[in-house]
């Protein structure tokens, strides 16, 4: 092929080309709503991304969501039809009178269901607003005794939340114990270790 | 065919062809329908707004984002993946991030897609979104814009609503002024239907549209203040502390009215 007749072989292209980009050029832009960016109270958990960190993760939660309502079952029940709590959201669990100015409630916790594999276990960190006390025995066993935290603590978070208690999981079904307490209902939050929801 | 053409008729091609990327076509590419100027006013005095004598808000910042939206009424997409390069019915070609409606209007891809995936009905498309702040703890005036329109046709809704929440002030309970601390977190304050706004080549270019606050439930009418719950010489009001209060707080922000006029 010539150099002439290559060049004449490109000018279609490149005609056809300008035309294409004269083409798209007709129209408005696009229609992505633009506008600035929102401000972010970084010591409250108000922030875009959450944080990775189960207790700034779990103030987080308590920021973003509503909080999800439901009543605990009695200490008595069977735990497989006790309500079923998860990662990623915020409860307020009400709990059932024991007649002494106390409280306290059943709930079941999957941890299989929630991002423990088969054969591992993992630090799974309960958030409260107050000191709650928390045991947890596997949910198929009903006669097991129920074993406290790991560990315990505080931590800051602007909305409330205010206690720590900290299990190791294996990836089995557990009721949670809550109570006896003063209060007649508890919030909580789950996160796993490392915080994201499904770590 | 080109093979047999004269340099000059290539040249003049290639002219032609420079002149519309240069110009687009009718209008400048890139550049916005239109804007509009969302003001957002409340005339409602302090203690109006809070409706408890026994509480007081310091000045509060609250950041807003104001959006505005366009709601689209379709019979029905029948679902399907979206893909622009096989257009679905109604449409003759997809590029650059919108489609040709056989109307001759330019629709964005999200808008397109929003109408195939829904069974009917309505679908919403945010068109523009601009922060802005207000001080509750006064009457207020503020303006959210320009915000671009890229997308002709008509601008249905204003939506507003807040990323976080906070107020500081105080609560007066038995001659002790008890420092208040309200964390609402993100919340909705309501929306505006707009009539008769219109984007596109025939109407103007920048348009003012004025919203009005309207509170039938004052902040803390709802609130059992003696029942707060103080701790550590403070009252605290979140999602979880405190959490009917926050509750009933946050129900009135949502149940603001938005008029188009303050003396409507």
């Amino acid at each position: 092929m010539s150099n002439r007749s290559l060049a004449f072989g490109a000018t279609p292209i490149i005609t056809a080309a300008l035309l294409f980009i004269g083409g798209v050029g007709c129209g408005s832009s696009d229609g992505d709503p633009t506008g600035d960016v929102g401000t972010e109270d970084m010591t409250s958990g108000c922030v875009k991304k959450p944080p990775t960190d189960p207790a700034g993760h779990a103030c987080w939660h308590v920021c973003e969501e509503t909080p999800i309502e439901g009543a605990a079952a009695t200490t008595s029940d069977d735990a497989s039809t006790a309500p079923e709590v998860s990662f990623g959201s915020t409860y307020r669990i009400s709990l059932n009178d024991n007649g002494d100015d106390t409280y306290s409630g059943v709930i079941r916790f999957d941890a299989g269901a929630n991002a423990i594999a088969d054969g591992s276990s993992k630090n799974i960190h309960f958030f409260t607003v107050r000191d709650v006390p928390f045991a947890i025995r596997p949910a198929s066993d009903s006669s097991a005794d129920p074993t406290g935290p790991d560990s315990t603590g505080s931590i800051t978070c602007d909305q409330g939340l205010s206690r720590e208690s900290v299990f190791e999981m294996q990836s089995d079904a557990y009721a949670v114990d809550i109570g006896p307490t003063d209060d007649q209902e508890a919030t909580l939050v789950i996160v796993p270790f490392g915080g994201p929801d499904n770590a | 065919m080109f093979t047999y053409f004269k340099p000059w008729w290539q040249a003049g091609l290639i002219a032609v062809a420079l002149a519309l990327t240069t110009t687009g076509c009718s209008f400048t590419d890139g550049e916005p329908w239109g804007s509009l100027n969302i003001t957002l006013t409340s005339q409602t005095s302090a203690s109006d707004l809070v409706g408890a004598s026994d509480v007081t808000l310091d000045a509060s910042t609250i950041p807003l984002e104001v959006e505005v939206v366009r709601v689209t009424t379709t019979s029905g997409g029948g679902g399907g993946e979206f893909d622009p390069s096989d257009p679905p019915a109604g449409y003759t070609l997809c590029h650059s991030g919108h489609c040709h409606s056989e109307s001759g209007d330019l629709v964005p891809y999200d808008e397109v897609r929003a109408e195939m995936q829904s069974g009917g009905g309505t679908s919403e498309v945010t068109l523009a979104r601009r922060t802005t702040e207000i001080d509750i703890s006064q009457p207020f005036s503020t303006t959210a814009g320009p915000m671009a329109i890229g997308s002709r046709g008509d601008v249905s809704e204003v939506h507003v609503q807040s990323p976080n929440v906070v107020v500081n002030g105080e609560i007066r309970r038995n001659g002790d002024r008890i420092p208040l601390v309200v964390r609402l977190g993100p919340i909705s304050l309501g929306h505006l239907d707009l009539e008769e706004v219109t984007v596109g080549p025939d109407s103007p270019k920048t348009r003012s549209v004025s919203l009005c606050a309207d509170w039938p439930d004052p902040l803390f009418a709802g609130v059992d203040l003696d029942g707060l719950e103080t701790q550590e010489g403070q009252i605290l009001i979140t999602k979880i502390v405190n959490a009917d209060a926050a509750a009933s707080i946050i129900d009135a922000f949502e149940n603001v009215n938005w008029k188009t006029s303050c003396n409507a």
